[in-house]
């Protein structure tokens, strides 16, 4: 006998493009390279971190990128679980800052908050608009929110570091560290 | 895929060599900041959502998660490579990193992914 199929999709693969993040279906998992952030810049990121004269292997640029991931959901997830619980629809900058600071983030939270008070403080003069988050609040946030993040890691690493002092990361680092 | 990668790493240590020069004379410089917050808001929005328990974030949440995602990978990589200089190494390996893991409690919740 013959098998007729009844169309097959629900309507999901009709509808959802592939640009249109917001209509991407729960149950339509990501691409491969959707699930990860690009891996030039992580790259980038990464070497504001090392010396100057650091190289960066591809696998450890792979593996980053596949742990910022998981980073990622795993706050998501903890923040989604607060907002549930107060019976909100929305994760906002609280919940995110909230679940950081439960998950042994803590030192990222003082940062975080200058960040986020700038950038409400720019958003509020752009009627509509979605804020200052590039560009401009840039530069007001970072120098200030670097210098904190750093001075509390400094801190904690003291007890075995070997003469190796890290600059916040404007560029300063590479003339204090030796290799050899 | 490979080929192209292979490309990427190279214009990075091609930016490395002039970004040497550029940087000695703009230390505060703004090409600094803005190239830093590159990461793709709408790539972090998609990985968020791929949690069927999300139903929406405000546009703060995922600025918020941008940042400290930034904060992460620095502070990931500046741990994996203490492992590196021990090593006597100028190339920061996956070894590095799997060295690292096990050296703060917020890290724990990465086990299994190096597997």
């Amino acid at each position: 006998g013959q098998y007729v199929m009844e169309g097959g999709g629900d309507g999901e693969e009709l509808g959802a493009t592939e640009n249109d993040d917001d209509n991407r279906g729960d149950n339509e998992p990501l691409r491969e390279q959707d699930r990860f952030l690009p891996i030039a810049n992580v790259a980038r990121i990464m070497k504001k971190s090392i010396p100057k004269t650091g190289k960066i292997a591809k696998d450890a640029k792979e593996t980053v990128q596949e742990c910022v991931s998981e980073f990622i959901s795993f706050i998501t997830s903890e923040a989604s679980e607060r907002c549930h619980q107060e019976k909100r629809k929305t994760i906002n900058g609280e919940d995110i800052l909230f679940a950081m600071s439960t998950l042994g983030f803590d030192s990222y939270v003082e940062p975080l908050k200058q960040y986020l008070q700038k950038y409400r403080e720019s958003s509020k003069g752009d009627k509509g608009g979605s804020g200052g988050a590039d560009g401009t609040l840039e530069d007001l946030a970072e120098e200030s929110f670097t210098q904190s993040l750093s001075t509390g890691l400094l801190t904690s690493e003291q007890a075995n570091s070997q003469n190796v002092i890290y600059a916040p990361y404007s560029g300063a680092i590479a003339q204090n560290i030796s290799f050899g | 895929m490979a080929g192209v990668e292979e490309m990427e790493s190279q214009t990075d240590d091609k930016e490395n060599s002039s970004e040497k020069i550029v940087k000695t004379k703009e230390k505060n410089s703004n090409q600094d900041s803005e190239k830093l917050m590159k990461l793709p808001l709408s790539r972090i929005k998609s990985i968020m959502k791929s949690d069927p328990d999300v139903t929406l974030a405000s546009q703060e949440a995922v600025i918020t998660i941008a940042k400290a995602t930034e904060l992460f990978i620095w502070e990931l990589s500046k741990d994996a490579v203490h492992s590196t200089l021990q090593s006597k190494r100028k190339t920061l390996q996956r070894k590095d990193l799997d060295c690292i893991l096990d050296t703060r409690d917020c890290y724990l919740f990465l086990e299994g992914t190096l597997d």
